[in-house]
């Protein structure tokens, strides 16, 4: 994945500057999540950083930040030609939202927040197709605004780490006005919703 | 007060009813069943707002009306309704008793309409493709002839519309029955030239070569989201066309950044304000 060195990047930044601070740090937990289109092939990772507003007993608000990257390969349909071809989403986006904790010593752990943001499509390659005479380059950069929600469910494995999965879905057009039409979302860097797998930490346990 | 507020509330309410019953007095459905493709069809019609058997109204015909009809009629609905464009009927093309939905397996509409929207198959060991002139056979003698038997529809003045492989049997159209008369407008929205190894560029090539006419008024769109084959062979289409220029086309190629689906809705909405503006 092309988009890994730079997600690396920005996973270490995020997470040197927060382990970094010595009193009360303003973001108190950073998630990585891979994350896996529904229906389609588009997956990646992303960056999560969380500041806690509120803390009640077995919920806190929180809200922060979201980088996330995904490419998605297979884009285009295959010819009798040479195809050369990369295909992303590179996501940013504020969150808010609120996460509860249950059961035993309230471990478990869910979350539901929503996301207004900006999502950015990039699609750049080549066909040669030799049988039809023509070798053509095609690229593209388009950025659209982005509104949506993500719920998730999590367990703390350790003090300061949890095991969390989550679905995120936009709620605005994105490819695919004709929505659970699956056959017709297969074409470019579009996606109609994400599962997520990943990892929290929590850099304020003993705070 | 109180009455007052009541009787408003019926008012809203009764008036409300009316424009609902005018609403689905504008939109007729019939089946018609094909010998030549072996399937039945789900034709629905849109009448415009002041249909009147005594005019003579341009008529559009929309491939895969099972998915785009809903889309499509809105459009044309409101375009019509608000006086931008001109007075049309739409005719949507679905097929009979097959959920929209059943998008795999044998039997699926996604599998049905690639034998009816492809001369060729895609790639010689498959299954399915390459019926196209079975629906056009359809779409010639039987659907196209009902149309015009019911309704006042212009014979002079047929829309074909078309995307994604609805667009490549546009084009298709186009380019194998160049002085049918048939269609005079082409909508081909993200067209998959791609298909059968592109053959249609090879089409275009050897039409250009023996200086065919092309007398149609052709709105084509593509989705800049929807990757590189899909745009390069459009992009290929486009300089071709333009750099032979056959006698007779009309052409005009837009883009949107839309993906494959999305680039339908604005693609077709675009088509109708292009053929029929006031």
């Amino acid at each position: 994945m092309r988009h890994t060195p730079a997600f690396l990047i920005c996973f270490l930044i995020c997470f040197s500057l927060a382990k970094a601070q010595d009193s009360k740090p303003f973001f108190q937990s950073l998630e990585v999540e891979y994350e896996k289109a529904t229906f389609d092939q588009a997956r990646g990772l992303g960056l999560k950083l969380n500041h806690v507003w509120k803390t009640q007993k077995r919920s806190i608000f929180q809200s922060g930040l979201m980088l996330s990257a995904l490419t998605r390969p297979g884009a285009s349909p295959p010819t009798t030609g040479v195809l050369r071809e990369f295909n992303s989403s590179l996501r940013l986006q504020l969150h808010a939202g609120y996460e509860w904790r249950f059961g035993a010593n309230r471990k478990w752990l869910s979350f539901a927040e929503g996301f207004a943001g900006l999502r950015s499509y990039l699609i750049t390659g080549s066909l040669d197709q030799p049988n039809q005479g023509f070798d053509r380059n095609f690229s593209d950069f388009t950025v659209r605004g982005d509104l949506g929600y993500r719920l998730g469910l999590g367990y703390q494995v350790a003090p300061q780490w949890s095991l969390q999965a989550s679905i995120t879905g936009s709620i605005l057009e994105v490819n695919h006005p004709l929505g659970w039409y699956t056959g017709l979302l297969v074409w470019g860097p579009d996606y109609l919703a994400l599962l997520g797998v990943g990892l929290r930490y929590h850099f304020d346990w003993k705070k | 007060m109180k009455q007052l507020i009541g009787f408003f509330v019926l008012t809203l309410l009764l008036s409300s009813c009316e424009s609902l019953v005018l609403r689905s007095a504008e939109q007729e459905s019939f089946q018609l069943d094909s010998p030549q493709t072996g399937q039945s069809y789900e034709i629905t019609v849109l009448l415009p707002p002041d249909y009147s058997e005594s005019q003579s109204y341009p008529t559009v015909y929309l491939i895969d009306g099972h998915w785009h009809y809903p889309n499509v009629a809105a459009d044309a609905k409101q375009l019509m309704e608000k006086d931008k464009i001109r007075d049309i009927l739409l005719v949507g093309i679905a097929y009979a008793g097959i959920n929209p939905k059943s998008l795999s397996g044998w039997g699926s509409i996604s599998e049905i309409r690639i034998d009816d929207l492809t001369s060729v198959k895609n790639k010689e060991e498959d299954v399915l493709g390459g019926k196209a002139a079975a629906f056009r056979s359809f779409l010639k003698e039987d659907l196209i002839p009902e149309v015009e038997a019911r309704y006042a529809s212009a014979a002079s003045e047929r829309t074909l519309m078309g995307h994604s492989l609805g667009g490549y049997f546009g084009f298709w159209e186009m380019f194998t029955f160049p002085d049918s008369s048939l269609f005079v407008n082409i909508e081909a929205g993200s067209p998959a030239l791609w298909w059968g190894d592109g053959h249609l560029m090879a089409d275009e090539l050897l039409l250009h070569e023996a200086g065919t006419s092309l007398p149609f008024n052709l709105h084509t769109t593509m989705g800049s989201l929807e990757s590189v084959t899909w745009n390069t062979f459009f992009d290929e289409m486009e300089e071709r066309l333009k750099a032979h220029q056959p006698a007779g086309l009309t052409a005009v190629y837009e883009r949107y950044p839309k993906g494959h689906s999305a680039n339908a809705e604005v693609g077709f909405k675009a088509g109708l304000e292009y053929f029929f503006s006031k």
